[in-house]
């Protein structure tokens, strides 16, 4: 069960850098801090959907015609569930704002989240670990794999952590000097610096013809921002 | 949390993105063209922030 459920949590660990930047800008006492960080969660959906989308397009394109695949993708059913869930609960965060009630939106939100992880592990969706890599830092230094673990995680928080500031702080700089939205800067420029990994990878399984991975790596972690991250936002945001 | 015209715009481009998506995952086949139809919709949206200051 635990491997089952550390399946279907693994978009919370590939997000934390979308994390780091919201917890970062809400938390910098920046003016525009809390609309960068609602930036970032409502922003990622959106870069998934218009250019993650259409870069996978793009990609199956060309894949298409260099004789790598077919023109279209094919896809398992078993992507309507989560489809289902972010059509329906992402446009709901905007409800708090008209009719109130934000905090207990925010826990009922988080209660879907659980609940949709919960029904995907009932229906043995969950995907499967086999083998973890080791650590960089093991392999380079060849010591022992608890504390080089240990050392490289330090490490990369330490490092996400001074990426969000400079990125959130970039991001209140551009928007003032240009006298634009912090909200609409940090909602296309966040999100497209930290969408590149499940963006490259959905790329490179959608030319390789590997239709529902494809999609389904950047499935996880909308479901993720359409409810977990606005729920989040509703209870930590004024 | 504050809404504005971007957080309405981002909801309803990701809603109607979906919606296509959804209609196509239930028939197993998504053309290629249906998926990049967001890149409009992220170059409509980019103009609009840094060329129309929306």
């Amino acid at each position: 069960m635990a491997v089952l459920l550390l399946g279907q949590f693994s978009p919370l660990f590939t997000s934390l850098p979308e994390l780091t930047v919201f917890l970062v800008a809400i938390l910098s006492g920046l003016d525009s801090g809390e609309e960068i960080g609602i930036g970032t969660i409502l922003g990622q959906p959106f870069m998934a959907s218009s250019l993650s989308y259409g870069l996978v397009g793009f990609s199956a394109f060309f894949g298409h015609v260099l004789g790598k695949r077919k023109s279209y993708l094919e896809v398992d059913r078993s992507l309507i569930l989560p489809y289902i869930l972010i059509t329906v609960f992402f446009p709901l965060p905007a409800l708090p704002a008209v009719i109130g009630f934000r905090h207990v939106f925010g826990f009922v939100f988080l209660a879907i989240f659980a609940l949709y992880i919960w029904t995907m592990y009932e229906r043995r969706q969950a995907d499967m670990i086999g083998h973890a890599e080791l650590p960089y830092f093991c392999r380079v230094l060849s010591r022992s794999h608890r504390v080089m673990a240990s050392v490289q995680l330090a490490f990369s928080v330490a490092l996400l952590y001074y990426g969000s500031e400079g990125l959130v702080s970039a991001v209140d700089l551009v928007a003032r000097e240009l006298g634009l939205s912090p909200f609409g800067v940090a909602l296309i420029v966040i999100p497209a610096a930290t969408a590149i990994p499940e963006t490259a990878s959905a790329l490179i399984w959608g030319y390789r013809g590997r239709d529902t991975l494809s999609l389904g790596s950047l499935v996880g972690e909308k479901v993720l921002y359409s409810t977990f991250y606005p729920g989040l936002a509703m209870l930590v945001t004024s | 949390m504050r809404l504005d015209i971007h957080a309405y715009m981002s909801i309803s481009t990701t809603v109607f993105i979906s919606f296509i998506l959804l209609y196509f995952i239930s028939k197993e086949r998504i053309p290629w063209y249906c998926l990049c139809t967001g890149s409009l919709f992220f170059i409509f949206y980019t103009v609009l922030i840094f060329v129309y200051y929306i």
